[in-house]
């Protein structure tokens, strides 16, 4: 499995989620599991660039694919951005926010309010930090 | 530089209010040093951890031979435990312990709202857990709910001794107020529920236990896993 650039051997069991063989197999717990249903979003990697719900991807469907998470996004300037505008409280669901937020911007670099609001609809956030998250994504080049 | 203030000035108990020119620089609330603070931008100090995913949270904290508690929950507002096996639960794979109501405060045999803990069972891992859960036999007299609380105040049905606070002397402040406002305030439950799951992580450290748990009620869990493992708090 290719994540974050770097190729691993993963053996799971039949039925394992793509959330699971990151945080239990790889270790990779920045990739957190909220609804474990794909509802809030708080699962979200990138999977060739595409934002995808971990958590109701089977890692067996995966194989071939570059995964990239928050792990592997950590230079990406889009972090600093969300930290500067504190565009978070408890950070459990952040680091989703910050994997949809990145294809968001490789897409659209100067997205629009509405923009923003459309493409990051499906990260929840129940802290209240959405203010914030919409500002940081806004000033992410600044 | 002199200002102008406005104050009430006491002569043989009688009270006039004047203005006065006062000669001093007004007190500076506040001096340079914390100007410095107050009032400018900070940064979270573990924002950046939280952001990149490295902030350790409960869910993501494991141990060597760490073993998973799945819990059996109440389907319904209020019920009774009729009858409960958990032998089928205990003979499931990879399954170490079940408890059932009563073996723990917490596992009620009158669960009274929906998500009350029933049963808990202990495997290999959490999908073991969860298989065992499955295989609990187990039977509930649905209850009618209260869920009005005036009724359960009228009917004397309280989880609790209600809980009275007093300072002062009340009766006196009443009878010397120049004015009284009576009001009656409700709201309902508001509680703050972030995306972070909830559960614990537990170890046994030579005698005592140590607890990894989300939560903000750190002396009360403490107590309570003491006095739950019989353990000196």
């Amino acid at each position: 499995m290719n994540v974050n650039e770097h190729v691993y051997e993963v053996h799971a069991a039949v039925g394992t989620t793509l959330a699971e063989a990151l945080r239990d197999e790889l270790s990779l717990t920045g990739t957190k599991i909220a609804c474990g249903e794909g509802h809030c979003g708080a699962c979200t990697v990138l999977i060739d660039g595409v934002p995808t719900l971990s958590c109701i991807t089977l890692v067996h469907a995966v194989d071939g694919a570059k995964v990239t998470t928050i792990e592997g996004l950590r230079e990406h300037p889009m972090v600093q951005a969300f930290v500067r505008s504190d565009a978070l409280q408890c950070g459990f669901c952040t680091p989703g926010q910050i994997v949809s937020a990145v294809a968001l911007v490789a897409a659209n670099p100067a997205p629009s309010k509405e923009e923003v609001r459309h493409a990051m609809a499906g990260n929840l956030c129940r802290c209240g930090a959405y203010p914030k998250i919409e500002e940081a994504i806004r000033t992410w080049q600044d | 530089m002199a200002r102008l203030i406005r104050t009430e000035k006491e002569v043989e108990g009688r009270y006039e209010e004047v203005w006065l020119v006062v000669e001093e620089d007004a007190l500076e609330q506040w001096p340079a040093g914390p100007l410095e603070v107050v009032g400018r931008p900070a940064v979270r100090a573990d924002g950046l951890e939280r952001a990149t995913g490295q902030a350790i949270f409960t869910a993501d904290l494991t141990l060597p031979g760490l073993l998973h508690t799945a819990v059996l929950r109440s389907p319904h507002p209020r019920a009774r435990v009729a009858s409960i096996d958990l032998a089928p639960a205990l003979a499931a794979p990879g399954v170490h312990a079940a408890i059932g109501p009563n073996e723990i405060p917490q596992l009620s045999d009158e669960p009274n709202y929906q998500g009350a803990a029933i049963a808990a069972v202990c495997g290999d891992s959490l999908a073991h857990a969860r298989t065992a859960l499955r295989a609990i036999k187990l039977e509930l007299d649905v209850l009618e709910p209260l869920l009005d609380p005036d009724e359960a105040v009228r009917r004397g049905s309280l989880l609790d001794d209600p809980r009275v606070r007093t300072r002062g002397d009340y009766e006196r402040g009443l009878a010397e107020a120049d004015v009284v406002v009576e009001a009656e305030f409700r709201t309902q439950v508001v509680l703050h529920n972030s995306m972070e799951t909830h559960q614990a992580v537990v170890q046994w450290v030579g005698d005592g236990v140590e607890v990894h748990i989300s939560t903000q009620y750190i002396w009360g869990i403490r107590d309570a896993v003491a006095q739950g493992l019989g353990l000196p708090g």
